[in-house]
């Protein structure tokens, strides 16, 4: 069972940061010193969540006003901020600490997968869903299941594991901050899904995603990161009882 | 939303996820009737993995 929107929107009230506190001094400084391909796969990962970051926080206006009752609407609202807290601390990693300047530089070594992802499908989807031609448990199944519980969460832990000997202390706890903030996103689309009771198909696709969502990072997320938040998806799908039974759906 | 539960209910902090001991937790090891307490401590969060340690408890499903 998940909480209902008002404990998600409190939530978010509790765990407020500010993206434009972080020194990243120090990580620009060791920056350099990093060998050619570690700072190859961490500059691909920035880059990525400065795209899908960016994507997240303008493609999810389109739910507000979707949401059937006012404590929903708000919590939409305040994931809202959080995505853009997320892109700012992004762009100011890629910016300050990796050297990718100018809007242009991160899309450029940004899996083609990705970008598809965030900049073709994601919008598509919003768009519909403005219009009226998607309904919202589709919408929240990518953006909350799929995009945030599958491919963000990769990015996040494959960031996490590759930092955790403290090579880059102010990204580290920059992302510690972003994945924490992730988590409650993912239960509040769970929670939405549950009132929403998306159809037997919509959930057997959910079910059936996994490793095809993850797919998207290319190399930057080893393997064993992948099979990790794929088994996370799977057990949080059937701890709600939307396990369904998977199919090969088009939701990654 | 909010009712009554009949065991004690504890929350994840990070995620929302509500233990009720009543369902327990399946795909997590975790049979019906067993109270939160007695999970065992490597036992995580089904939603989003967080630790055992990062549960409180609840008296009501939170709205």
């Amino acid at each position: 069972m998940i909480a209902g929107s008002r404990h998600f929107t409190a939530l978010a009230q509790r765990l407020r940061w500010d993206p434009d506190a972080f020194d990243f001094e120090a990580d620009a400084r060791a920056w350099p010193s990093l060998p050619p391909r570690r700072r190859g796969r961490l500059a691909m990962l920035v880059a990525g969540f400065v795209v899908a970051e960016t994507s997240v926080a303008t493609e999810l206006a389109p739910f507000v006003p979707r949401a059937g009752d006012e404590a929903t609407r708000a919590a939409f609202a305040a994931q809202r901020v959080d995505e853009e807290r997320h892109a700012r601390v992004f762009e100011r990693i890629a910016m300050d600490v990796v050297g990718l300047r100018g809007p242009a530089a991160p899309h450029a070594i940004v899996p083609a997968a990705l970008r598809e992802l965030f900049e073709q499908r994601l919008p598509a989807t919003a768009a519909a869903l403005a219009d009226g031609d998607a309904s919202l448990d589709e919408g929240v199944g990518l953006y909350h299941m799929v995009i945030e519980g599958l491919v963000l969460t990769a990015g996040q832990h494959a960031l996490l594991d590759d930092l955790a000997d403290g090579a880059l202390p102010g990204v580290r706890s920059a992302v510690e901050l972003v994945e924490r903030d992730e988590r409650w996103h993912v239960g509040f689309g769970l929670r939405c899904l549950l009132d929403l009771r998306p159809v037997p198909d919509l959930v057997a696709e959910l079910a059936g995603t996994g490793e095809r969502g993850l797919h998207a990072w290319g190399e930057a997320v080893p393997a064993e990161v992948r099979r990790r938040v794929e088994a996370q998806h799977r057990r949080r799908l059937a701890a709600v009882g939307l396990a369904g039974h998977a199919t090969a759906g088009s939701l990654a | 939303m909010a009712r009554v539960a009949e065991g004690q209910l504890w929350i994840c902090e990070l995620c929302g996820y509500v233990y009720d001991p009543a369902e327990g937790d399946a795909d997590g090891g975790v049979k019906a009737g067993m109270a939160f307490e007695e999970i065992p401590d490597d036992w995580s969060c089904p939603v989003c993995g967080a630790a055992k340690d990062d549960f409180s408890p609840q008296d009501d499903v939170p709205l």
